[in-house]
């Protein structure tokens, strides 16, 4: 019996000391996790950590796991950490007190496991698009876009073409227009303004073709005219559906309920001087307007095709393209308003040679082969890709078949963006200029494992986003999927800046074997990692959550960076790591 | 005896003035025949000189439409008269407040190069043509008038003989907003993607005008022995002096006129015009005037 009370004094005599030793290492910086915070930390119990911030947040961790509380060297920050693995990093300013549980009386949300993360994703659905309205017509009639403005044409002349079998009538024309037909084949000459040539009827060997007539750019106006599809239906087995050579704007005029069905054949018949790229061709602009719908399909070329620009003004209907190369291609830029285009296609989904792509309005569903939309322009200052409304449902099957990819910037504002691509070192979004996405909905994922690329001598790997110069996420909900071998969820060659958004990022692939060098798979991997207040950014890897090179830097907002892997580390920071508010809490998650 | 006389002429004037009237009210409508009506007031000063208000209703067709009313006031003054009263010089002016009926026209504004005929057919084939025109709708035109005379008068026998200048000088205010312009313009429904022609109608005014006539009239009168009804007729020239002297019209009249009691003054003519223009939309017309002096 005196042996018990010896070992008992003998141990509370320990455990005071031990106390008091512990006390003493308060400068050092660690807190065991019995100790009480320097604020109104009370330990209640031994079962719950309580977090209770001034933010209104309440949150727990099993108290179980907690090995201890430390202070790094500046005393502005708690570090709990949990099985030395995991940590919640708390600045001091934001925690109102920390509570020792037995049982939590109070309605507390525990931190998110990995799991919660990908539910996020997999149950992810895109909001209703925000189409912005588009701009009305100018008054001054010299603006440089009025002539795209059909509302503003003044139509003086009417001809009827009307295309049966393998022949096509049409009603009087006036002077300046002549129209021959070869069969089903029919070619107009016009050096007159203010025509309207309106389409009607259906033929299988046939096409409608405005001849170049060599009008001088004074007499611009004298080219353009308005092309109604007044439910037609052409099928030229040699050569475009639709072969616009004028060179100048037509706007193309899809009256409700009328639906036309254009189609090429495998091989074009050639004829010197002049291109002939897609079943529905245009030397000149291409502006579409009207409800009606537009049914293309493409074997030999592009769906439609324009050397100058494509715009679709807010009220047009429905454009569906099945296409052998580009679902559409055009040289100067394209412009979306409104409608819905579906793309399938065999090349890119929209090609954009030398200009930018820009979406307000509408809806872009694009599944294709190569890229689904692509502005990559040698110049990147010409290049862009701007989603400003509406929205795009992108899948490519390609490698290196990017679901968005310029050489300049990428722009995404109130937009809604959905993009899954399958192929080996294929990217949602890809940009070799800045990138930002602002009070927008993006859900992106890939699938595709690194491919080693013999221009570069390097492995390129998928990535969910891939910035070349800056990456900027604010106001936005962010999902990001990558499922492939060595890839990424954001992969950056720039600073990453996160602010007042929702971004959820899962890197389910492990690193990839490349023999001489293993690509390493990290959901974000940055120069930078700098997270904002108001920010909700959930991470989970199957190896490393993040990795920058220079910096993180958090700022504010929950942060929550999961390693799947005993053997990778959540948070790999090459440089410094700074808190001025907020919480990050890395670690393994079982 | 001389009651009877006058009587008897007043009598032969009504009947005259009515068969005219009865007799021209079938036929006006597809001649032209108006109806000018008038009625003064006359004051002798001495010296030679008059004071003259006078109101004229003038009339296309009979009792149908108004072509214009006036009022106005002038003074004449005698230059020159010889001994034997057969020879005088007179000089007069006046003003006159018109106000004219201007009827409702349309102008086709079609421009030829957008409404071309292809082999000789009207442009039915053109799918929503329509045609651009001006439409100036009917409304009363207010006028100032300010005219000058010279004249001189000859007896001869029984013949009175007169020549007279006047040059006149008459202002139009026009009417603001009564003039339609239709144009129709081509409308892209944005909901169905069809289009239409819609009238695009703006309204301008008839602007103010001016004009400078000189109206040279020739008149000869005989006086029939013992009668009182004075047969006459004048041919009466003018000159539009806006527009370098440029002929416009002639008028020829003849007719009668009687006095009772030198008091009462009444004239009936017939009026005939080689053309219409802006200040007689008639051609012909049977005038009646009566004129008090006192």
């Amino acid at each position: 019996m005196k042996r018990l009370y010896i070992y008992g004094i003998a141990l509370f005599v320990a455990f005071t000391a031990l106390l008091c030793v512990n006390c003493t290492d308060d400068d050092a910086g660690n807190y065991d996790k019995s100790s009480t915070e320097k604020k109104d930390s009370t330990i209640v119990d031994s079962t719950a950590i309580i977090f209770y911030q001034n933010d209104g947040i309440i949150r727990q961790i099993s108290y179980s796991e907690v090995d201890s509380v430390r202070s790094p060297g500046n005393g502005s920050v708690r570090a709990f950490y949990l099985n030395d693995k995991r940590a919640a990093f708390y600045s001091i300013n934001f925690l109102d007190s920390v509570s020792f549980n037995r049982s939590a009386a109070i309605s507390v949300s525990a931190f998110p496991d990995a799991s919660d993360f990908i539910g996020a994703i997999d149950s992810a659905s895109a909001p209703e698009p925000t189409n912005v309205t588009e701009p009305s017509a100018p008054s001054d009639d010299a603006a440089e876009d009025y002539g795209d403005y059909i509302e503003k044409f003044s139509v003086k002349n009417t001809i009827i073409f009307t295309l049966s079998g393998n022949d096509g009538t049409w009603s009087a024309a006036p002077s300046d227009v002549s129209i021959t037909k070869d069969n089903g084949h029919v070619t107009v000459k016009s050096s007159k303004g203010k025509m309207r040539y309106r389409l009607q009827g259906t033929t299988d060997d046939g096409s409608f073709k405005i001849a170049d007539m060599n009008i001088a750019e004074t007499d611009d106006n004298n080219k353009k005219f308005i092309l109604e599809l007044s439910g037609v239906d052409i099928t030229n087995p040699n050569g475009p559906a639709i072969n616009i050579q004028s060179g100048k704007t037509v706007l193309v005029n899809m009256p409700i309920g009328k639906v036309n069905t254009l189609k090429d054949g495998e091989t074009y018949a050639q004829v010197d001087g002049e291109s002939q790229k897609g079943t529905f061709f245009s030397e000149g602009q291409l502006v579409f307007s009207g409800p009606g719908t537009l049914n293309v399909t493409s074997l030999g070329g592009h769906g439609i095709c324009s050397d100058d620009y494509i715009r679709l003004r807010y009220n047009v209907g429905e454009i569906n393209i099945t296409a052998a190369k580009d679902g559409i291609n055009t040289k100067d830029y394209f412009l979306m308003y409104g409608g819905t285009v579906r793309i399938n296609s065999s090349g890119d989904g929209v090609g954009v040679r030398r200009g930018g792509f820009e979406l307000y309005g509408g809806s872009v569903d694009i599944t294709c082969v190569d890229d689904g939309i692509v502005s990559d322009y040698i110049q990147p200052d010409t290049a862009f890709v701007k989603i400003g409304g509406g929205k795009l449902d992108i899948t490519t099957t390609g490698a290196k078949g990017h679901a968005v990819t310029t050489t300049g910037k990428l722009m995404v504002s109130k937009g809604t963006v959905t993009a899954s691509t399958q192929g080996a070192a294929s990217k949602g979004f890809n940009a070799g200029g800045d990138i930002s996405v602002t009070d927008s909905y993006v859900n992106l994922s890939t699938e595709g494992n690194p491919q080693y690329d013999e221009d570069e001598k390097d492995w390129s790997s998928a990535a969910c986003i891939r910035a070349k110069s800056a990456l900027t996420i604010s106001g936005s909900d962010v999902f990001l999927l990558s499922s492939g071998q060595g890839s990424k969820c954001i992969n950056a060659a720039s600073g990453v800046n996160i602010g007042t958004s929702t971004v959820t990022v899962a890197a389910k692939g492990t690193d990839y074997d490349g023999g001489d060098n293993n690509v390493r798979s990290r959901a974000v991997d940055a120069v930078s990692l700098t997270v904002g207040s108001g920010t909700y950014l959930g991470i989970c890897a199957a190896q490393t959550a993040i990795y920058t090179e220079s910096s993180l830097n958090i700022a504010g907002g929950n942060t929550f960076a999961y390693t799947l892997s005993d053997y990778s580390k959540a948070v790999t920071v090459k440089g410094t790591i700074s808190q001025t508010g907020g919480l990050l809490m890395s670690g393994l998650s079982e | 005896m001389r009651r009877i006389a006058d009587s008897s002429c007043f009598h032969a004037f009504v009947a005259i003035a009515l068969f005219l009237i009865l007799a021209q009210d079938s036929v006006c409508a597809q001649s032209g025949t108006g109806l000018w009506t008038g009625a003064g007031l006359k004051k002798d000063l001495p010296k030679g000189m008059n004071a003259e208000f006078d109101a004229e209703w003038r009339q296309t067709g009979f009792f149908k439409e108004t072509d214009r009313w006036s009022a106005g006031a002038s003074f004449s003054k005698r230059l020159y008269r010889n001994k034997s009263k057969t020879f005088n010089i007179k000089a007069d002016a006046g003003y006159k407040f018109l106000s004219s009926n201007r009827t409702a026209y349309t102008v086709d504004k079609r421009n030829p190069d957008e409404h071309e005929q292809v082999d000789g057919m009207e442009p039915q084939f053109y799918i929503d043509s329509c045609y651009d025109f001006n439409l100036t709708k009917a409304f009363m035109e207010s006028r100032h008038r300010i005219s000058a005379s010279l004249s001189a008068g000859l007896e001869v026998g029984r013949f009175k003989i007169s020549l007279r200048e006047r040059l006149q000088y008459t202002y139009s205010c026009g009417k603001e907003d009564i003039r339609e312009k239709h144009r129709f313009v081509e409308s892209y429904d944005m909901n169905t993607g069809e289009s239409s022609k819609v009238d695009s109608i703006t309204f301008v005014s008839v602007d103010a005008s001016q004009k400078t006539m000189l109206r040279s009239r020739i008149s000869v009168d005989y006086d029939i022995p013992h009668f009182k009804l004075d047969p006459f007729v004048s041919y009466e020239i003018f000159s539009d002096l806006s527009n370098g002297d440029a002929f416009e019209k002639g008028r020829l009249t003849a007719g009668a006129g009687f006095s009772l009691k030198k008091k009462h003054a009444f004239q009936f003519a017939y009026v005939w015009q080689n053309t219409t223009d802006d200040d007689e939309s008639v051609r012909s017309a049977v005038s009646l005037s009566y004129t008090f002096k006192f």
